[in-house]
């Protein structure tokens, strides 16, 4: 058996917001590494974080916390936080469960959820 | 001496006997020069006619008068001097000063003092002879007058500032109080005020410009080219009945006609608060002012014009290469109304006719909220097709509108609906023009300029511009849309040279893309085809033709169906690629092509491969790993000379092969190699059913539009159906990828829809995840055992392990629980002391969400 499986992930800065590309599955194996990395991204003068995750295929319960996670942390710094999911990803239907649209935009174009990160702080 | 002689003479006319004395005394009488003498006490002894005419006193007021009654008071001490020097016998000649006139006005005179000498050699008083010099200083400050103008007026670029500068030396020129210059409109018939100083801005309002054949002083000396000296109000009023009651506090006038290559082209007037004449002098002054101003505004005016010429070319140079840039109708257009804006307007709109619909497809303005707001207007309230102005009016008649100035009955004709006009009342527009985008006679669209805050007044020329700017956007948008048919036209007939539907066979699934280029590409020759011989065998072919466009587009038919004949005729792959080789040889102009070509024994799940000039088709192994499927190569179709190698490989069930075409790894300036990585990362975790596989892949790899087209052809290989799935992990997090993976190509095997299959793997990963987690102590080493079988309609999957259960907590709160409770039917979880089992199942095929 070979080990976990990590997503890809890559990242992109569109002035003061940071984009992140999940490419893969997020699961118990990997969530709390990939959680960490995105961490290390998140420096002060960001106005937000823009998850993409219009190629993550799975994303399980721990990547449901990892999501959450990662919001209380932008939440405390004053940082945004939307996620672009396409209209036809099954795993829009955890997201929905764990109704995460209340806790941050959940949108289908990458342009929306660039835009919904807001320009004037507070 | 004669000349002291003369002097001696005159000054003493009392006591003067002798045989020249009356022939000295007419000289002196009639001498145009001033002959004065004075005394010792200087008292004034005798005073010619000219000395009364230069200084104003007759000769009885002014004799016995001292001389100090000549001399202004900042000249008191030259008086003196002169007298000084004349008491030592000297002579002062051409002495220039200036002296006082009866009525207290100065007069620049040239002296020439010489003593009067007694016999006894005592002198005894001093003639005095005095010029009038104020001509001669008048001429010399004049030249200097002009000296200046000329060199101001070559300072001066633009023709306002030459207006300025004329207008000011002028009203210097003869003391004037008020004065303005006109000029000729293009047109001819109207002179417009360019200049102006001394009048007030209420009384001027009125005159800004007016008629040449107006019965007004500027519009005669145009008309006639003479200039007009009226010297008071009376001949003013009596000569230009419209001047009565206007400007009563000047009551002279000169006006003079601006002039260059003799044609006449606008004048300068002055206005005089007195009424006064204007000496010969004068006029022949003003005249070669005004002459001087005339060439260097004629020059001005056409370095102007020149320099807006340029711009203009430049301009619309400029807009032309944009106009070139794109063959996307609405991307160009959006692009010209952004370049536009703001350089000949404040606002640019392009409506299209489509269908005989009017559609906006492009706004422009410098502030993107303003933007936003004229599509919300052109969403919420379209443009009445049936307005009688702006756009629709416009695109009916093909004639350009002009609005220099935009009226409220104005708006109120072009706005749909009365919301629509309160919105644009509010944007504060001033001036517009609206020109027809045209080509071949057509009307397609128009272009609509609007000016608001820069308060900018279109103007006929404004508008020439405008309509040059829309020809040449009417001329690229008529190539764009012939060739957004070709391109339809390209991809149309492609799309009729690939295979409708795919065979559908037992024991193995089968999808189809095929992507044209985006516009602004051609078309380009990939295919792919599928043969079913109806054997047990079943070929698969993925193709690309070099070239592009229609010719690519027929090569590939004809290769195609060619080959579609060998294999019918019974043909390997080896034996139909070699005699296609030989086809393609044989066509007129060298076609070359590259294919990969498998024949897939579906009884014993062998592929037989032969691989032209192709890239190497991909294959996804039942464990989940992907590779290359390692087909020797050979020479592309047309090249080849020799027989292709073939490669024979057995294929597992549940692997994925993938076959497709350069254009969907090959990046401009990248090579293949990262767009290959790329796909095999995509591949990997892709679905297994091959619709949604596809899809994948595509969403992964087709991120910014393609600049070649793609052919994917995607084969499945089904593990037996109905064979449950059984599977032992060891009880770790890293084990979830690989169960999710398994399950996920069972459920393929069993034909389990996307949806469906997603939700049972995501519930059998949570199942999996809490046995992994909560089942064993960190450090025991467990394991998972999990079975999943298809029983009818239902899905049933169960998950084993051999440790304690404990209710999952933590992290996780219990999220895993609910999640299967959601995406499954039933979730029974037993435990006992051999450990935990949850068993869930769920109902395929119903087609719902969840």
């Amino acid at each position: 058996m070979n080990g976990g499986e990590v997503p890809r992930v890559e990242h992109e800065t569109k002035g003061s917001t940071v984009i992140v590309r999940i490419e893969g599955d997020v699961d118990a194996a990997n969530a709390a590494g990939v959680r960490d990395g995105i961490s290390r991204l998140l420096t002060n003068h960001l106005m937000g974080l823009v998850l993409d995750l219009s190629r993550t295929r799975y994303l399980d319960s721990a990547g449901i916390q990892m999501l959450l996670d990662l919001s209380e942390r932008l939440r405390s710094r004053g940082q945004d936080l939307s996620l672009y999911v396409t209209r036809e990803q099954p795993l829009r239907l955890t997201l929905t469960l764990f109704e995460l649209e209340r806790a941050f935009p959940v949108v289908d174009s990458l342009e929306e959820a660039l835009a919904k990160i807001d320009p004037a702080p507070g | 001496m004669p000349r002291r002689q003369a002097a001696d003479t005159a000054t003493t006319p009392s006591n003067r006997s002798g045989p020249g004395a009356g022939y000295f005394e007419a000289i002196v009488e009639s001498s145009e020069d001033a002959i004065l003498s004075k005394d010792r006490n200087l008292v004034i002894r005798s005073w010619n006619p000219a000395a009364a005419a230069l200084y104003g006193y007759p000769a009885e007021e002014a004799i016995g008068q001292p001389i100090s009654i000549l001399i202004p008071e900042h000249r008191a001490g030259e008086e003196r001097d002169i007298l000084r020097r004349v008491l030592d016998g000297q002579r002062v000649g051409h002495y220039d000063t200036e002296r006082l006139r009866k009525d207290g006005t100065l007069v620049a005179v040239s002296l020439s003092v010489s003593p009067i000498s007694e016999p006894d050699g005592s002198i005894s008083g001093a003639s005095v002879i005095a010029r009038d010099v104020s001509g001669r200083r008048r001429a010399a400050d004049r030249a200097a007058r002009l000296q200046h103008l000329t060199t101001e007026l070559a300072k001066a670029v633009a023709p306002e500032e030459v207006v300025n500068v004329a207008l000011r030396e002028a009203l210097a020129a003869l003391n004037a109080h008020a004065g303005a210059v006109g000029l000729l409109d293009e047109g001819g018939d109207t002179i417009r005020v360019a200049g102006y100083s001394g009048y007030s801005h209420t009384s001027l309002a009125s005159w800004e410009t007016f008629a040449v054949k107006a019965a007004l002083p500027m519009s005669e000396v145009v008309r006639t080219g003479t200039p007009a000296w009226v010297v008071g109000q009376e001949e003013l009023v009596s000569r230009y009945p419209a001047l009565a009651g206007a400007e009563i506090k000047f009551r002279s006038r000169a006006v003079v006609p601006l002039r260059a290559d003799g044609r006449v082209f606008g004048a300068i007037s002055l206005s005089f608060r007195e009424a006064r004449s204007f000496e010969p002098d004068e006029r022949a002054f003003l005249e070669a002012i005004v002459q001087q101003a005339a060439y260097a505004l004629d020059r001005a005016r056409l370095h102007a014009a020149e320099q807006r010429t340029r711009q203009k070319l430049d301009f619309l140079a400029r807009a032309s290469e944009l106009l070139a840039h794109s063959l996307d109708v609405e991307t160009t257009l959006q692009q010209l109304a952004t370049f536009v804006v703001p350089r000949l307007a404040d606002w640019c709109a392009v409506d299209l006719l489509s269908d005989g619909e009017i559609k906006a497809v492009a706004v422009a303005h410098a502030n993107p909220a303003k933007v936003e707001l004229a599509r919300e207007l052109q969403r919420r309230h379209p443009a009445d097709p049936d307005a009688p102005v702006a756009a629709p009016a416009v695109i009916r008649s093909g004639r350009s509108e002009l609005h220099p100035a935009i009226t409220e009955e104005l708006l109120a004709a072009a706005a749909p609906d009365d919301e629509a006009l309160e919105i644009i009342r509010g944007l504060g527009l001033v001036s517009a023009m609206v020109v027809p985008l045209r080509a071949r006679g057509r009307t397609l669209g128009a272009l609509t300029l609007v000016a608001a805050e820069s308060g900018r007044r279109f103007t006929s020329d404004d508008l020439e511009v405008a309509e040059d700017l829309a020809r040449r956007a009417g001329l690229a948008v008529e190539n764009a849309m012939l060739y957004a048919r070709e391109h339809r036209a390209a991809v149309t007939l492609q799309r009729s040279l690939l295979p409708r539907d795919l065979p559908r066979l037992p024991g193995l699934q089968l999808a189809a893309r095929y992507l044209p280029a985006g516009v602004g590409a051609d078309v380009g020759g990939d295919w792919y085809d599928t043969i079913d011989l109806a054997d047990g065998r079943l070929h698969l072919v993925v193709g690309d033709v070099a070239g592009r466009g229609i010719r690519a587009a027929s090569v590939m038919g004809q290769l195609r169906n060619a080959l579609r004949a060998y294999v019918l005729d019974g043909c390997s792959p080896q034996e139909a690629v070699g005699r296609l080789n030989r086809l393609a040889r044989t066509f007129e102009s060298s076609e070359m092509a590259t294919l990969v070509h498998i024949s897939f024994d579906l009884r014993k799940r062998e592929a037989e491969c032969v691989r032209a000039g192709h890239p190497p088709p991909l294959i996804r192994g039942p464990n989940g790993e992907v590779t290359e499927l390692a087909i020797q190569g050979s020479l592309p179709i047309g090249v080849s000379q020799g027989p292709c190698p073939t490669t024979t490989i057995q294929i597992e069930p549940g692997s994925l092969i993938l076959m497709y075409t350069d254009g969907l790894v090959e990046r401009r300036g990248e090579g293949i190699k990262p767009g290959l990585e790329k796909l095999k990362r995509a591949l990997r975790t892709a679905p297994a059913e091959p619709e949604p596989c596809l899809d994948f892949v595509l969403h992964a790899l087709t991120q910014t539009g393609s600049e070649d087209d793609v052919a994917l052809l995607l084969m499945r290989v089904d593990k037996t159906a109905d064979q449950p799935l059984e599977l032992t992990v060891p009880a770790e997090p890293s084990a979830l990828a690989p169960i999710r993976r398994a399950v996920e190509a069972w459920l393929a095997d069993q034909r389990i829809d996307l949806r469906d299959g997603w939700q049972i793997v995501a519930a059998c990963n949570e199942a999996c995840a809490n046995a992994s987690e909560h089942a064993y102590a960190p450090t025991q080493a467990g394991s998972i055992e999990i079975e999943a079988r298809k029983q009818g309609p239902r899905i049933v999957v169960t998950v084993h392990d051999h440790g304690q259960w404990r209710r999952p907590r933590g992290h996780d709160r219990g999220r895993g629980l609910t999640l299967m409770n959601y995406f499954m039917d039933r979730v029974d979880v037993e435990r006992s002391q051999e450990g935990t089992t949850v068993r869930m199942e769920r109902t395929v095929g119903r087609g719902n969400g969840t």
